[in-house]
């Protein structure tokens, strides 16, 4: 079973990017519009291998979906990345697992997941 | 755990949404320039930046890059930074949209395939462009202009009747949405006048769902109005159909002198436009 990666992304044509350059590479994933129905999949039972969260989203934005994947114990160890063109700011962010630069590269998605997976 | 490889339908598939997001942010550009500045301009451009057009800018930044417009992605970080950070002023963000829109013009005439092109000489036949969006009219003049047509545009189409009968053209480019007569009203109206309900109409819409092309009931099935197409043409006009199951089905466009031919290297339109040989029978149907 190849891995399963959440993406919360706002704009519906990088959700439909971002859904096909993961699928391409081999992953599974699910695109939701917010940080809010990505937790709500969690409570459903997804068990992803990777969260990827854009930065700024409505309802629930990337960092405050991040704080409340980690405060709770049943989705504190799944690996989160943020998705954001503000790298410095990201890079300095505490308890992520990465962060993938925008504007995003389709063509560069697969290898960015792939790499922060393996040292996850 | 391991990713499997990716297969062939997935490349296309990909390549396929990266067109159609491009053309979608083609098409949407200037909408998103405008209610960036709209909010700018907002009670006199005093007080905090709307979220609306912060959202705008931050979408335009994420999108831009992504569907091929690096320029046009970095000015719109930039902005989005200068917001966060309360470092620019109305004005010069405002100035950041011109020349946002400056940079994404420039890449826009560098991708029309032709766009270095000498014209071809003008074949005689206009064409009427009936377009609300200044941006889309210059787009679509300057490729059928390339092609060789003459071209008289309209922003509305209110007139839209009295200008086919009076420049005689030879195909009608109908947006689709537009303030007061909308594109499929216009339709309807061309087709209930005799001296022109035999003029070709086109459908320029971003939405190329079937319910929206059949509403209008044009000679051909809408479509994208498609960017880097520099020389393409109308073609096929008003195609009469043939049972689908004919293979030797073509547009009929060359028996009428009036009624402009594809261009060769174009490929038919209904093919740019994404719409499917069967939408353009059911659509000739309708209308015959």
């Amino acid at each position: 079973m190849s891995a399963l990666i959440l993406v919360a992304e706002d704009d519906p044509d990088i959700q439909l990017i971002a859904r096909l350059a993961l699928k391409k590479a081999g992953y599974r994933a699910e695109v939701f519009d917010n940080g809010r129905l990505l937790l709500d999949r969690l409570r459903t039972g997804a068990r992803p291998d990777l969260i990827v969260l854009d930065w700024m989203m409505p309802e629930l934005d990337g960092p405050s979906t991040h704080a409340l994947l980690k405060a709770d114990a049943s989705t504190s160890d799944i690996p989160v990345v943020l998705m954001t063109a503000a790298s410095e700011a990201a890079s300095r962010f505490p308890g992520v697992a990465g962060w993938i630069g925008k504007p995003l590269d389709p063509t560069k998605l697969g290898d960015c997941v792939r790499i922060i997976l393996e040292s996850a | 755990m391991n990713a499997g490889s990716g297969a062939g339908g997935e490349d296309d598939e990909l390549a396929a949404a990266m067109r159609e997001a491009r053309e979608r942010f083609v098409a949407s550009f200037s909408g998103r320039c405008d209610e960036i500045q709209s909010g700018l301009t907002a009670e006199g451009g005093d007080g905090p930046v709307p979220d609306g057009a912060r959202q705008a800018i931050h979408r335009l930044a994420g999108l831009a890059g992504t569907v091929g417009f690096p320029e046009v992605s970095r000015i719109a970080s930039e902005m989005e930074g200068a917001l966060f950070t309360a470092t620019a002023n109305r004005s010069q963000l405002l100035a950041a949209v011109a020349s946002m829109r400056e940079v994404f013009q420039r890449a826009i005439d560098v991708s029309l395939p032709n766009a270095r092109m000498t014209p071809k000489a003008a074949t005689g036949q206009r064409v009427l462009v009936v377009d609300d969006d200044p941006e889309q009219r210059r787009l679509i003049t300057r490729a059928l202009e390339i092609g060789g047509y003459n071209v008289t545009v309209l922003p509305l189409a209110d007139t839209v009747i009295e200008t086919a009968e009076r420049v005689r053209s030879a195909a009608v480019l109908l947006d689709v949405m537009m303030p007061g007569i909308n594109g499929h009203l216009a339709c309807r109206l061309l087709k209930a006048k005799p001296s022109v309900a035999d003029v070709p109409i086109l459908f320029v819409s971003s939405n190329s769902a079937l319910d929206e092309r059949l509403a209008g009931r044009g000679d051909l099935a809408a479509g994208r109005w498609p960017p880097g197409a520099g020389c393409w043409r109308p073609a096929g006009g008003r195609a009469r159909p043939r049972p689908r199951s004919d293979p030797t089905r073509q547009s009929g466009a060359a028996s009428d002198p009036r009624r402009p031919r594809a261009a060769g290297s174009a490929g038919p339109v209904r093919r740019r436009c994404g719409a499917s040989p069967a939408a353009q029978y059911s659509i000739s149907k309708e209308v015959s």
